[in-house]
């Protein structure tokens, strides 16, 4: 294929383009769901085409298909300039910042290949654990848990010389699961996600999260009691100060949102370019955004604009540090791109995209965060949130909850709801333990929409005097 | 002209192997025009074809999708269909496909050939102009237009062939951060498709909803617009598959005949809707698309059903096939006796009108509980005026007492495709009384 990409570059240097990308990409994919413990569908996929962006005339154009041909890519091409040149009255004047260029061949090893685990082993897996799950003495009443996996291979090549290859296995799998209990039902849904081989599912312990799950849930509805309705302290574990980490970090500092070009769809930011060097977070708040966590869900070591990817300190020491950019936003800035330019496949436009997006680490251990709280709660996930589309106010209801007194831990408590905004979460924080948690998502931007494959995690924090709902 | 002869061979082939086949062979054909701060950030198109394939045998299901149509390419699939069969577990709860043939009837005006080629750059220039001219400071959006043909072929006697053009825009504007105004426009044909009147309509929103102030928690009457109301909607209808009834991730299960909403209300989904943006002649087994009741006078008359999911429930498909899990095509919502928009706004003494909502996620599908959260303009409402506006609150609700309070609605129902809808909706403007709204908490 590489020379389909090559003779698409070409074109469009014939059509005076000042910058081209060509980006074919070819994944194969595999997918198992179970409804109720019956085997639902096995689904396998393999998907191959090409996706093109340019400037011409400082106008951005994209193109993709999956008709291969030299012909139909030529056409395809003929086509979008004429579009792009039918807007020439009201195109945005685009302009991307100069990068390095690079020419480099990397891929994610796999101990046990993704594409050597056959359904029958996958559908033994999962039914393996759903049998365990349900022998707790827990009353399921529904439950979907499904394992998905893609394998890509992306060649990556550029009018500016930069020529990148990868590899790049993704496996991820995940539950919803409702149960009755003291005539109460509660749902919990939960993905787990890494680029690696099949080894990775095989640490996860399926069974075991589960398990788990249920009797975690069967002792809240069972036991639990009402969250305290006066002020309180919060301790809040790994899994609850990653989503707070993306939703209210990651999404307001892409430079993207800040610039109003996704407006319409995913949304703006109350985060502005004169808020750097602001405060935003007590001292004790470091957030990074880092693609380079080997294995990572979020992982690339090259951002689809060819831009070698690092890590980005959001926050640092409570202080709104940096904002994720791609070569358009940051030539708007006036600075070099920190390579956070995203495509979820090959059919759809880069945008700028977390990794993977974790509070730092403090020197507490996590018992040490509730020593000194007299009464507070401990949650240590959550069911339901959200948040507005500047990332102000937002919203997580805990699911495993319990109550802090006297700086221990004792009953469950039930749904206890934070709905704060972000400057009042983060200059709330007054110490960070040293228990780093890693968790997954699929993030979602873009119209067509764009699932983007992050962590986002972090160690237990503890919030002071909050009024949960 | 759809290719028929590759996915014939595909289906001959699978049919000596596999009890039931269906093969759904499809090419789009897609331009978009991404528009921000009143300018264009990026033309895109894109072109694709591709043949996606379901069978099952002894109850064992397998789904695959061709991209590559080369001899090669198809016989390696059909080699690996073939093999994971042998290794999947069965789906006892898989009662096979519907038997063909059917006759279908046209439905009317779902393919205009000019969308997909249409030049809507002038019209887009005078709509952003409009924007500026009410007095909106920027505006963002997108145009897209699409056009698709498939091509349906079952081992139960279904050859189908539908084709469809379809014409989004969609378009937000700002009078500053905090004040602004979101309006869809969506048509299967270029006709009634108006470009600088959804930029008018969207640009006076958010120039009257400058200065909001922040909005206080409690129990309000709610004026929904149909853009803010289609999220609540289509999961309305996601709760009405009878694959999520069963799998109790919907509030509607155990509640077929059972009042769930006002008296006044009636639920359709409807797949032979003309200019539906969901509409379609067939369903994925080839079923003729109908007009299904869902909810009659207030009543829950059916869920949504495959022939698969029919068989286990004792009825008869409703033609919303899904081969996996049954899906809604047009879901119109309605009252026996709608209100002018006027009139509508005079039932209301202390309220609001919101015009967008955006994040809308479950705590628990099963019992309802959830929370949504206003975008762009949000208007207090005194004595039936439109009286100042606020920003900064969160729907948390139950979805059923949510269709229960649906009390009237107007009569100027309006199609809606959105980023947060993907269900294609046809509603009025809803009131819905005391809604929950809370707030950040200092």
């Amino acid at each position: 294929m590489e020379d389909l990409v090559e003779f698409a570059l070409k074109e469009l240097e014939k059509n005076k383009v000042t910058y081209a990308e060509v980006r074919y990409t070819h994944s194969i994919g595999n997918g198992i769901i179970l409804k109720n413990q019956v085997p639902q569908v096995g689904s396998f996929e393999e998907n191959e085409g090409i996706g093109i962006r340019y400037i011409l005339n400082n106008a951005l154009g994209f193109l993709s298909t999956n008709e291969l041909e030299k012909n139909k890519i030529k056409e395809l091409i003929e086509r979008n300039l004429r579009k792009v040149a039918s807007n020439k009255k009201i195109n945005d004047l685009i302009y991307l910042e100069s990068d390095k260029t690079y020419k480099e061949n990397y891929e994610v090893k796999q101990k046990i290949k993704l594409v050597d685990v056959d359904f029958s082993e996958k559908t033994k897996l999962l039914l393996d654990a759903e049998k365990q799950m349900r022998s707790q003495g827990v009353k399921v009443t529904g439950s979907f848990i499904a394992l998905g996996d893609s394998t890509t291979t992306q060649h990556f090549e550029n009018t500016e010389g930069s020529i990148i290859k990868s590899i790049i296995p993704r496996i991820s799998f995940w539950y919803q699961i409702g149960i009755l209990e003291n005539n109460k039902v509660m749902q919990r849904y939960w993905p787990w996600g890494a680029s690696a081989g099949f080894e990775i599912v095989k640490k996860w312990d399926i069974q075991k999260i589960l398990t788990d799950e249920v009797k975690t849930m069967a002792n809240n509805l069972r036991n639990g009691i009402e969250p305290p309705k006066e002020y309180t302290d919060l301790v809040v574990a790994p899994q609850v100060v990653g989503i707070m980490c993306h939703e209210s970090v990651g999404h307001p500092y892409e430079a993207d949102r800040i610039l109003g070009r996704e407006a319409a769809q995913a949304g703006e930011s109350f985060v502005s370019k004169e808020m750097l060097n602001t405060r935003i977070g007590s001292d004790v708040v470091n957030v990074i955004d880092d693609p380079t966590i080997e294995n990572s869900f979020g992982y690339y070591k090259y951002d689809d604009e060819g831009v070698m990817a690092k890590k980005r300190i959001l926050i640092k020491n409570g202080l709104i540090n940096e904002f994720l950019h791609n070569r358009e936003t940051a030539y708007a800035f006036k600075i070099k791109s920190n390579g956070s330019s995203r495509a979820s496949d090959y059919d759809k436009e880069p945008l700028i995209r977390m990794g993977n997006t974790i509070l730092e680490e403090g020197d507490y251990k996590e018992e040490e965060l509730f020593e000194d709280v007299k009464k507070g709660v401990f949650v240590k996930n959550f069911m339901e949130w959200n948040i507005d589309d500047k990332r102000f106010n937002q919203k997580y209801v805990g699911a495993d909850a319990y109550l802090i007194e006297n700086g221990k831990i004792t009953k469950p408590v039930i749904k206890p709801i934070i709905e704060i905004t972000t400057p009042k979460l983060w200059s709330s924080v007054d110490a960070v333990a040293n228990n780093t948690e890693y968790h997954s998502g699929n993030c979602g931007k873009g119209e067509p929409m764009q699932a983007c494959p992050v962590w986002f995690g972090g160690p237990s924090m503890r919030i002071r005097n909050i009024k949960l709902g | 002209m759809i290719d028929t002869k590759i996915p014939k061979n595909i289906l001959n082939k699978l049919k000596k192997v596999v009890d039931d086949t269906v093969i759904i062979s499809r090419t789009t054909d897609t331009n978009q025009v991404k528009f921000s701060n009143n300018k264009v950030s990026i033309t895109q198109n894109w072109v694709n074809n591709s043949i996606s394939i379901f069978v099952a045998k002894d109850k064992k299901i397998v789904t695959t999708t061709i991209q590559d149509f080369r001899n090669a390419s198809i016989e390696k699939s059909i080699g690996l269909i073939k093999k994971n069969l042998s290794l999947m577990g069965p789906n006892d709860e898989y009662l096979g496909i519907a038997e063909g043939p059917f006759k279908y009837k046209k439905v009317e005006d779902l393919y205009d050939k000019e969308v997909v080629n249409y030049d809507f750059s002038d019209k887009l220039e005078a709509g952003i102009n409009k924007s500026l001219e009410v007095g909106a400071k920027r505006t963002s959006g997108l145009l897209e237009a699409s056009e698709a043909e498939y091509l349906l072929l079952t081992s139960n006697n279904v050859e189908a062939i539908d084709k469809s053009s379809l014409i989004h825009f969609s378009v937000r504007s700002f009078f500053d951060n905090d004040a602004s105004g979101h309006i869809t426009n969506s048509s299967r044909i270029l006709k009634n498709f108006h470009i600088e009147k959804s930029c008018k309509e969207a640009s006076e929103i958010a120039v009257q909803s400058k200065n909001p102030q922040t909005g206080k928690k409690g129990a309000f009457d709610i004026i929904f617009s149909p853009l803010a109301f289609a999220p609540l909607l289509d999961r309305i209808g996601d709760a009405t598959s009878s694959f999520n009834v069963d799998a109790r991730l919907s509030f509607l299960a155990d509640k077929l005949n059972h009042n769930v909403a006002d008296e006044n209300i009636v639920l359709r989904d409807d797949g032979t809707l003309k200019n539906g943006i969901g509409s379609t002649k067939f369903d994925s087994e080839g079923v003729p698309t109908q007009d299904n009741i869902i909810i009659n006078k207030g009543i829950l008359k059916t869920y949504l059903h495959n022939s698969s999911t029919a068989k286990k429930f004792n009825v008869e498909t409703t033609a919303n096939a899904g081969l996996i899990a049954p899906q809604p095509w047009n879901l119109v919502l309605e009252s026996i006796y709608p209100l002018s928009k006027e009139k509508l706004f005079k039932e209301i003494k202390n309220g609001l009108y919101v015009t967008n909502i955006w994040y809308t996620r479950f705590q628990n599908q099963e019992t309802g509980e959830f929370s949504t959260i206003p975008r762009d303009a949000i208007f207090v409402i005194k004595n039936g005026e439109i009286n100042g506006c606020v920003k900064g609150i969160r729907i948390s609700e139950l979805m059923p007492r949510i269709l229960q309070n649906i009390a009237l609605t107007a009569n100027d129902s309006k199609q809606i495709k959105s980023w947060e809808a993907e269900i294609p909706c046809v509603l009025p403007h809803i009131l819905v009384r005391n809604v929950n709204i809370t707030t950040s908490t200092n």
